[in-house]
C-alpha cells in the first residue's frame, strides 16, 4: 500500500512544471546572474567569518563592487539583446553600476556606510518592483514563472529591508550576516526562475 | 565563534553548495522530470540551475580552502573587523542621548 502512495506522489511530483535548463528560446540569463549572486553572497558569508583576514589581500575589498559592476555591464548586454522588456533591462543595469560604483566607493574608505545605503536602499526597493511584479509575464495566480520573479523581486525588497534595519539600529553582526544570506537566496532565487522557466 | 569552527563553516560553504546541487540534479532527474533524462541538451548541461550551482560550490572551494587555512592560523586580533568609515553627518551615541534628554 505504502508502496503505490510513493508511487503515486512520484507520478504527481513528475507532472509538476519542471524543466530546468531549457529557456523555451530565450536568452538563458538567469542562471548565470543567479549563479553569480549565489557565488558572491557566499563570498559575502565567507567575508564576515575571515574578519580582518579578509582584508589581508586589497583586492579582496573590492570583490563585492566588482561583482555589481560586472552583473551590471552583464546586463546592458542582456537589455542589448533581448527583443523584450529593454527599458527594464536597462534600468536593472543602471542601477546595479550605479550600486558598484557606491559599494566601491565606500570600500575605498571614501564615503559612510550610511553614504552608500542612501543609494542602495531605494535601488533594492526599485530592482524589487522592476524584477517582481513589472517583469513577471503571466498571471501571479496561475505562473509558476511569475510566481518565481515575484520571489527574486520580495527577495530584493528583504535585503532593502535588512539595510533599513542597519541603518536604524546600525551594525550588528546579525545583520551583516542576513545580507550576505540574502544576497545568495537571492541568486537561488534566479536560479529557480530558471529552473521553472519551461512552465510559463 | 572559535577560529576552528569559523575555518571550518569556511572550508565547507563550497562542498556544501556542490551537495545542495548534486541534490536538485537527482530530484530533477530522478523524481520531477525522469522522461527527460533520455533528451539532455547542451544548453540544459551548462545552464542547469542545479549543474551552475555545482560549478560555483566548486569554485568557491578553490577561492576558500586556502581563506580556511589562513582564518585557521590567525590570531584573534587579525580575526577582528576593520572598523567602519565613520559618518561625520552621525552624532555619537553619547551626544544623542543628551540631545534628546534637552
Amino acid at each position: 500500500m505504502l508502496a503505490i502512495e510513493v508511487g503515486d506522489l512520484l507520478e504527481t511530483a513528475g507532472r509538476l512544471p519542471m524543466h530546468g535548463g531549457t529557456s523555451g528560446g530565450a536568452l538563458p540569463g538567469h542562471p548565470f546572474f543567479g549563479a553569480g549572486f549565489l557565488f558572491i553572497g557566499s563570498l559575502m558569508v565567507v567575508e564576515q567569518l575571515a574578519g580582518g583576514v579578509w582584508s589581508r589581500a586589497y583586492w579582496r575589498r573590492l570583490v563585492w563592487p566588482a561583482a555589481l559592476v560586472m552583473a551590471g555591464a552583464g546586463m546592458l548586454i542582456v537589455s542589448y539583446l533581448q527583443p523584450d522588456s529593454k527599458s527594464l533591462h536597462l534600468t536593472l543595469a543602471m542601477l546595479l553600476l550605479l550600486g558598484g560604483y557606491t559599494e566601491g566607493q565606500y570600500r575605498l574608505g571614501k564615503i559612510s556606510r550610511n553614504s552608500a545605503d542612501t543609494f542602495a536602499i531605494p535601488a533594492l526597493i526599485v530592482s524589487g518592483f522592476v524584477i517582481g511584479p513589472m517583469h513577471a509575464n503571466g498571471n501571479l495566480l496561475y505562473s509558476t514563472m511569475a510566481q518565481m520573479h515575484l520571489l527574486v523581486g520580495v527577495v530584493a525588497w528583504i535585503l532593502a529591508a535588512v539595510k533599513l534595519m542597519r541603518v536604524r539600529f546600525g551594525p550588528t553582526l546579525a545583520l551583516e550576516y542576513s545580507f550576505a544570506s540574502g544576497v545568495m537566496m537571492l541568486g537561488l532565487s534566479l536560479l529557480l526562475v530558471q529552473q521553472f522557466h519551461g512552465a510559463h | 565563534m572559535t577560529k576552528q569552527l569559523r575555518a571550518l563553516l569556511i572550508g565547507m560553504l563550497g562542498p556544501a553548495l556542490q551537495a545542495t546541487g548534486v541534490v536538485w540534479d537527482l530530484l530533477e532527474h530522478g523524481v520531477f522530470a525522469r522522461g527527460e533524462i533520455g533528451n539532455l541538451t547542451l544548453e540544459h548541461i551548462v545552464s542547469g540551475p542545479a549543474h551552475l550551482m555545482m560549478a560555483t560550490g566548486l569554485a568557491l572551494s578553490a577561492i576558500c580552502i586556502p581563506i580556511a587555512l589562513q582564518v585557521a592560523a590567525a590570531s584573534p586580533e587579525e580575526l577582528a573587523k576593520p572598523e567602519d568609515v565613520p559618518d561625520e553627518a552621525e552624532f555619537p551615541g553619547e551626544l544623542r542621548t543628551a540631545e534628546a534628554a534637552k
